[in-house]
C-alpha cells in the first residue's frame, strides 16, 4: 500500500486496512497529515477488497489533535483538515475503529468519534481540550459527543476541556472497550461489524425528566455556569450553541452550526490570547546563548525554614518525589509545619487524588531537622528564611560550608540581590533564585533567578527541576524585584496614584476584578501580601514607585497591616467572609485625599472605568517593556507567563505584554476606545 | 378621548423564506431587533414601554412561548415591560397595531410597542399538527381548512378573473417594487439585521452558514416579463390560473411600530407618523377568504363617514393577485392608488408582519404624497378581511 510521510496505511488481512498516524511528537493532524489521510480513506473506501478501516498512531500516542499552529494559517480551499477526512469516512461505507494507545486528543479524538466503534489501552485518555485554547471542538466534537454519551455529560466534559481516562470512559460508554495492551489486535475483532455512525444518533439530554422546557432549561443553566462572553466565557457560551444545535438540529446543520462558531472562536481575541500563552509556555525553557549542558540529578533536597513558605516548598518537592529535609530550629514551627504537611495530603486523600499509601510516604518523605550539619547529602537547597539580607548571607554562608561542594544553592527571596547573597559563597556559580509564589504547592509560578555567576549547569538544572517540580518556570534576571514584583510595584504605584487623584480604591478593585477579570484588585493584593512589607521594601528602596508613595507609610503607623491586621486599604472583619472580604473604609479614602491636597495632587474623580483599566495595565506593560529592555526578562510572553501564573492576570487577555500589543493594534486601526472585550458582529444583535 | 399617534416605526427587510438570508433567524432575534429600533427612533426610555403586542400568523415554535414577551427582553427593554402575542392569521400585524392603540385609547397607556413577526422558514414545516383538526369543525366547516391556494383558486373560478388580469397585476407589483427600490422608499422602514443564514450546496448537500447582513427586500423579481409570468404552471393543476408568480411569496421577517398617547407625544415635541383611527373585520365564507376585505372595508368607511374617494392611499394585501383584482375592483378603488409601491406578491409575505408592514409604508408614503387618510385591508385565512383606517400627520 502507499507510504507516505506522515501516515501509513497497511492491509491486516480479512479486508482489514490500518491506518496509522505517524506524526511525531503527537501525531498531529496538521493539514499536511490531513491532504495524506483523505485520499487513504476514499481509496479504502472504494476497495472491495476491505470491509474494516482500523485507525491508530505511533509514537505511543492516538493524537494530539489538530496542530495548533494551523490556526494561525486559515485554510483555503485545497486545505485538507479533520474535516475533510471526517466527510470521506461519512460517505464511505466501510467500518470505521479506532485503536487508541495513548491520548486522544482533540481533533484526534474528534477522528475517534467518527469511527464506529473505539478501542483503547487501559493508559490511555480521551478529551476535548479545545476550550483552554478559547475554542472549541471544530471536527464534529461538538456534534458526536452529546449524540453519543447525551448532552449534559458532553457539555460539561468539553467546558472543562477535561481529560477523561480509558476505564472512565468506558463506564461512560465513550469507548467499546479497553484493553491491557494491543488495542489493534482488540479493535481488528471489530471488523465486520456494522456501520454504527454516531452522526445518525439522536442527542439524549442526559438528565431527569424536567418536562416540556428540558432543553432551554439544560442549555440556559450551562449558559448561566460559565464566565460572562467578555470575561473569558467568549468560547464557552459558543460551545454551549453547538451544543445546542446538536439537540436541536440534524446532524448535517449541527456540522455547519459547529463550523461557523470554530471560525468565529479562530479570529476572537481571546482566543488568540490563549494560543499565545500556550505558545509562550513552550518557550519558556528556551535561553537565548545558555551552552548545552546535562542537569545536575536533584535526588534529596533541603529548604531552610519551617514557613508557610518553607513547607509549602517542602511538600512541592515531596510530590515530585524527592526527599526533603526541613532545616527550622524552632519547635513551635516545626509543629505547624507539620500540621499543615498532614491536613494538605489529607485533602488529598479525601478529594480521591491520592492514595492512603501514596499521601502516607510523601509525607513521610519530609523530615525536620535543626541543625546543618544534616545537609551533607543534599543537592539542592532552598532557602525561606525572613526577607533580609544580612539573614540570608548569614545562612547561606553556613550552608556554603554545610553542603558538598557541588550542591545548588538556591534563595526564595522575591526582591533581593541574588549576587549580593551568591557573593556570601565561594560557589557563586552554583547559587540561583528560586521565587516560588505563595501558596507554594498550589500556585504554578516560579521565577528561576539567575544571577551575574549562576552557571549555565546551574541554571539548566533550575529549568529541569521546575519541570520536575511541575512548576512554569520563568527565567528572570537579577534585578530589584525580579520580573513579577518589579511589575507590581509599578502597578500598585499607578493604582495609589489614581486614589490620589479621588477615585476609590474599591472603585479602581471593582473595575479591575470584574470588568477586567484579575483575580483579585490592586489594593487587595497589598492587603494581602501585607502593607509592612511593602513598606519595608519601599523604605529600603527609595528608588523604586513604591518609595514613592506615602500613603503605605502613614497606613503601617496606623498600625493597618493589610487583612492580617484586620486593616488596611479595606477594613477587614472576621464576621464577613472569613475575614477576608476587603470593605471599602472611607477614613481611607480621607486619608488618601488629605495626602493628596498637602501634595497638591489634582483631583479626576469622574475617570471612566476604560481609563482605569487603561492606566493600570499600561503601568505593566510599560515597566514590562523596561525589563525586557534590560534583558531582565527574556521575551515579552515570559512576562505574560509571570502575570497570568503568578499575579492572576486574566489568561483571555494574553498577558499585560500581549493585551498592550492588542490595545496599540487596535489604536493604529482608528479604535480608541479601550476595551474590556470585544464585540462580533452577531453580538450587535443585542441591539442599542 | 386619548388619541393613539404612531410615532415610530422600524422593520427588518422581508427575507425569502427557507432559502433566505432569514433561514435560521429566531422570530425573537427579528422581532427583538425591530422592537428595539422602533423604541429608539421613538426617542422614549425603553422603560416606558407598557406593553409589547406581537401579531404573529403561527404563534408556536420559534415564534411562539409568548414570542410578544420573549422579544420584548431580546429587546432590551427593562424586565418590567410586559408582551403578549396575538394571533388573526394576515391580519396579525394589523391586530396588534388595533389592540396597542386600544390600550392607549382604552386604558390610558402612554407607550406602547405593536407589530409582527413570521419566521415561515423556521415554522411552517414543523407545525405541530397532532390533532390539528376538530372533527364537527372538519365535517361541517371543511373550508376553515381548505388550502389557501385552493380559496384561490375558487375566488378565480366564482368570479371570473383571468389569469391575464392576476398576471398582469402581478407584474405591476413587481414593477412597481423594483421602482419603490431604486427610489428608496423602503429606506426609512428597513433597519438591517446581521445574521447568519445556511446554505446547501445542491451537488455535496452538504450545509454551510454564512454571515448576511440584508439590506433590502429580497423577494422581489424586477426583470419579471408578462410572458414569463403567463408561462408557468397553475400550481394545483393545468387549468388553475393560480401561479408562483401571482401568488404571495413565502417570507421572513418582522415590523414594529411604537404607539403613543398623542398628548403625550405632542408635550414631548414628538412629531407622530400618524393616527389610528379605527378597525372593522369582518367574516365571510372561509372556502374564498380571498375577498373578505370587500366585507370590512365598505363598514370601516361607513363607520367613518368616509368615502373610498376619500381614501389618499390603500394597502390591500396581495395574497393572490386574484383576490387583490376582484377586492380593488369591486370596491372601486383606483389602481394608482392602491399598492402603489407593490406589495406581498413582489415584496413578500411574512404573514403576521405584513399588516404591519404596511401601516408604516402607507403612512410614510401617504405624507410624501400629501395624503391624509390611508386603509390598510386584507383577506384572512378561516373567511375575514380586516381593514384599518388611519390619518396621515401630515404637520
Amino acid at each position: 500500500m502507499s507510504d507516505s510521510n506522515k501516515v501509513r496505511a497497511t492491509d491486516a488481512g480479512d479486508g482489514i486496512r490500518l491506518i496509522t498516524l505517524d506524526n511525531p511528537p503527537v501525531n498531529a493532524l496538521g493539514y499536511a497529515l490531513c491532504a495524506e489521510l483523505v485520499p487513504l480513506v476514499e481509496a479504502a473506501a472504494k476497495d472491495a477488497t476491505v470491509n474494516t478501516v482500523v485507525f491508530t498512531g505511533a509514537n505511543g500516542m492516538f493524537s494530539g489533535g489538530a496542530d495548533v499552529n494551523d490556526f494561525s494559517t486559515p485554510p483555503t480551499a485545497e486545505t485538507k483538515t479533520v474535516r475533510d477526512v471526517i466527510e470521506a469516512m461519512e460517505r464511505s461505507n466501510k467500518t470505521f475503529v479506532a485503536a487508541i494507545d495513548g491520548n486522544a486528543l482533540g481533533g484526534g479524538f474528534e477522528l475517534a468519534l467518527a469511527c464506529d466503534y473505539r478501542v483503547a489501552t487501559s493508559k490511555s485518555r480521551v478529551g476535548l481540550p479545545e476550550i483552554k485554547l478559547g475554542l472549541l471542538p471544530g471536527a464534529g466534537g461538538t456534534q458526536r459527543l452529546p449524540r453519543l454519551i447525551g448532552a449534559n455529560d458532553a457539555l460539561q466534559m468539553m467546558l472543562k476541556g477535561e481529560m477523561v481516562k480509558a476505564p472512565d470512559a468506558l463506564a461512560k460508554k465513550i469507548l467499546d472497550e479497553v484493553v491491557e495492551s494491543d488495542a489493534v489486535a482488540a479493535a481488528e475483532k471489530y471488523a465486520g461489524k456494522p456501520k454504527r455512525r454516531i452522526s445518525a444518533m439522536k442527542t439524549e439530554l442526559g438528565v431527569a425528566n424536567l418536562g416540556l422546557f428540558a432543553t432551554p432549561f439544560v442549555v440556559a443553566q450551562a449558559h448561566m455556569m460559565v464566565p460572562l462572553e467578555e470575561n473569558g466565557g467568549f468560547a464557552a457560551h459558543k460551545l454551549i450553541d453547538a451544543v445546542q444545535a446538536a439537540i436541536e438540529l440534524p446532524f448535517a446543520r449541527g456540522w455547519a452550526r459547529e463550523m461557523r462558531l470554530f471560525m468565529e472562536l479562530v479570529v476572537s481575541p481571546q482566543s488568540a490570547a490563549l494560543r499565545h500563552v500556550f505558545f509562550a509556555e513552550r518557550e519558556l525553557s528556551k535561553v537565548p546563548g545558555l551552552p548545552k549542558t546535562e542537569p545536575l540529578e536533584i535526588k534529596k533536597a533541603a529548604v531552610i525554614g519551617a514557613g508557610t513558605m518553607g513547607t509549602g516548598i517542602a511538600i512541592v518537592f515531596a510530590e515530585a518525589g524527592i526527599p526533603v529535609t526541613v532545616i527550622e530550629t524552632k519547635d513551635e514551627a516545626v509543629e505547624k509545619s507539620r500540621e499543615m504537611i498532614f491536613g494538605m495530603f489529607k485533602y488529598q486523600v479525601d478529594k480521591g487524588r491520592l492514595s492512603q499509601e501514596d499521601a502516607w510516604k510523601r509525607a513521610n518523605s519530609i523530615s525536620f531537622e535543626t541543625d546543618f550539619s544534616e545537609l551533607g547529602d543534599v543537592d539542592i537547597v532552598v532557602e525561606a528564611v525572613f526577607e533580609s539580607m544580612p539573614v540570608k548571607k548569614e545562612v547561606f554562608a553556613k550552608l556554603d560550608a554545610a553542603t558538598k561542594p557541588e550542591a545548588i544553592l538556591a534563595s526564595n527571596t522575591s526582591t533581593l540581590d541574588i549576587d549580593e547573597i551568591a557573593a556570601a559563597t565561594k560557589r557563586p556559580g552554583k547559587v540561583l533564585g528560586l521565587h516560588f509564589f505563595a501558596p507554594a504547592n498550589i500556585m504554578k509560578l516560579l521565577e528561576i533567578v539567575r544571577g551575574k555567576e549562576t552557571s549555565p549547569q546551574t541554571l539548566t538544572t533550575g529549568i529541569a527541576l521546575g519541570k520536575k517540580l511541575r512548576k512554569v518556570a520563568v527565567v528572570s534576571g537579577n534585578a530589584f524585584g525580579f520580573i513579577g514584583n518589579r511589575m507590581l510595584f509599578e502597578y500598585e504605584a499607578q493604582a495609589v496614584q489614581l486614589a490620589e487623584e479621588g477615585v476609590s480604591p474599591a472603585r479602581i478593585d471593582k473595575v479591575m476584578k470584574a470588568k477586567f477579570g484579575f483575580a483579585m484588585g490592586p489594593f487587595a493584593v497589598a492587603d494581602l501580601s501585607g502593607l509592612d512589607v511593602y513598606n519595608f521594601i519601599s523604605q529600603s528602596q527609595h528608588g523604586t514607585p513604591l518609595g514613592r508613595i506615602p500613603i503605605i507609610a502613614k497606613l503601617v503607623e496606623q498600625g493597618r497591616l493589610g487583612q492580617k491586621s484586620g486593616a488596611g486599604f479595606f477594613k477587614y472583619d472576621k464576621a464577613v467572609g472569613k475575614g477576608r472580604e476587603a470593605i471599602p473604609d472611607p477614613e481611607v479614602e480621607q486619608l488618601i485625599a488629605q495626602l493628596a491636597k498637602e501634595a497638591g495632587i489634582p483631583q479626576n474623580p469622574n475617570v471612566t472605568d476604560e481609563e482605569i483599566i487603561a492606566r493600570c495595565t499600561r503601568a505593566l506593560a510599560d515597566s514590562g517593556a523596561e525589563l525586557v529592555r534590560t534583558g531582565v526578562a527574556l521575551r515579552p510572553g515570559d512576562i505574560d507567563i509571570v502575570w497570568i501564573y503568578g499575579y492572576g492576570f486574566p489568561p483571555h487577555h494574553g498577558g499585560p505584554m500581549h493585551y498592550a500589543k492588542e490595545v496599540a493594534l487596535r489604536q493604529a486601526q482608528g479604535d480608541n476606545t479601550p476595551k474590556t472585550s470585544h464585540t462580533t458582529e452577531t453580538k450587535e444583535l443585542t441591539h442599542a | 378621548m386619548p388619541e393613539a399617534a404612531i410615532v415610530s416605526a422600524a422593520r427588518t427587510p422581508i427575507g425569502r423564506a427557507f432559502r433566505g438570508a432569514f433561514n435560521q433567524t429566531h422570530g425573537a432575534t427579528m422581532a427583538g431587533h425591530v422592537i428595539a429600533n422602533a423604541v429608539k427612533r421613538a426617542g422614549v426610555d425603553p422603560a416606558e414601554v407598557e406593553d409589547v403586542v406581537i401579531g404573529t400568523g403561527l404563534p408556536e415554535g420559534a415564534t411562539g412561548h409568548n414570542i410578544g414577551r420573549v422579544a420584548a427582553l431580546r429587546a432590551g427593554l427593562p424586565e418590567r415591560v410586559a408582551g403578549t402575542t396575538i394571533n388573526r392569521y394576515c391580519a396579525s400585524g394589523l391586530q396588534a397595531i388595533s389592540t396597542a392603540s386600544h390600550r392607549v385609547i382604552v386604558d390610558g397607556a402612554k407607550v406602547m410597542v405593536a407589530g409582527g413577526v413570521e419566521s415561515i422558514s423556521l415554522v411552517q414545516n414543523d407545525m405541530n399538527m397532532h390533532e390539528f383538526t376538530e372533527e364537527w369543525a372538519l365535517r361541517h366547516e371543511p373550508n376553515l381548512y381548505m388550502p389557501m391556494l385552493q380559496t384561490a383558486d375558487t375566488v378565480a373560478k366564482k368570479y371570473k378573473i383571468s389569469r391575464e388580469a392576476q398576471d398582469e397585476y402581478s407584474l405591476q407589483s413587481q414593477q412597481r417594487t423594483a421602482a419603490a427600490q431604486d427610489a428608496g422608499r423602503f429606506d426609512a422602514e428597513i433597519v438591517p439585521l446581521p445574521t447568519w443564514k445556511y446554505e446547501q450546496d445542491k451537488e455535496t448537500k452538504a450545509f454551510r452558514e454564512e454571515a448576511v447582513t440584508l439590506k433590502k427586500d429580497e423577494g422581489n423579481r424586477p426583470d419579471t416579463t408578462l410572458e414569463g409570468l403567463l408561462s408557468l404552471k397553475g400550481v394545483l393543476s393545468k387549468d388553475s390560473s393560480i401561479t408562483a408568480g401571482n401568488s404571495s411569496q413565502l417570507s421572513d421577517g418582522a415590523a414594529a411600530v411604537v404607539i403613543m398617547d398623542a398628548d403625550e407625544a405632542r408635550n414631548r415635541g414628538i412629531n407622530p407618523l400618524g393616527f389610528y383611527r379605527g378597525m372593522v373585520v369582518r367574516g365571510c365564507d372561509p372556502g374564498e377568504m380571498g375577498i373578505g376585505p370587500v366585507f370590512a372595508v365598505p363598514d370601516l368607511l361607513k363607520r367613518h363617514g368616509l368615502k373610498v374617494d376619500d381614501i389618499g392611499l390603500w394597502e390591500l394585501n396581495e395574497a393572490f393577485a386574484v383576490q387583490t383584482v376582484y377586492c380593488r375592483d369591486t370596491l372601486g378603488i383606483p389602481n394608482e392608488k392602491i399598492n402603489v409601491d407593490g406589495g406581498a406578491i413582489s415584496i413578500g409575505h411574512p404573514y403576521g408582519v405584513s399588516g404591519a408592514r404596511m401601516v408604516m409604508h402607507a403612512l410614510i408614503e401617504g405624507k410624501r404624497r400629501g395624503e391624509k387618510f390611508i386603509v390598510v385591508t386584507m383577506c384572512i385565512g378561516g373567511g375575514m378581511g380586516a381593514a384599518g383606517l388611519f390619518e396621515v400627520n401630515l404637520n
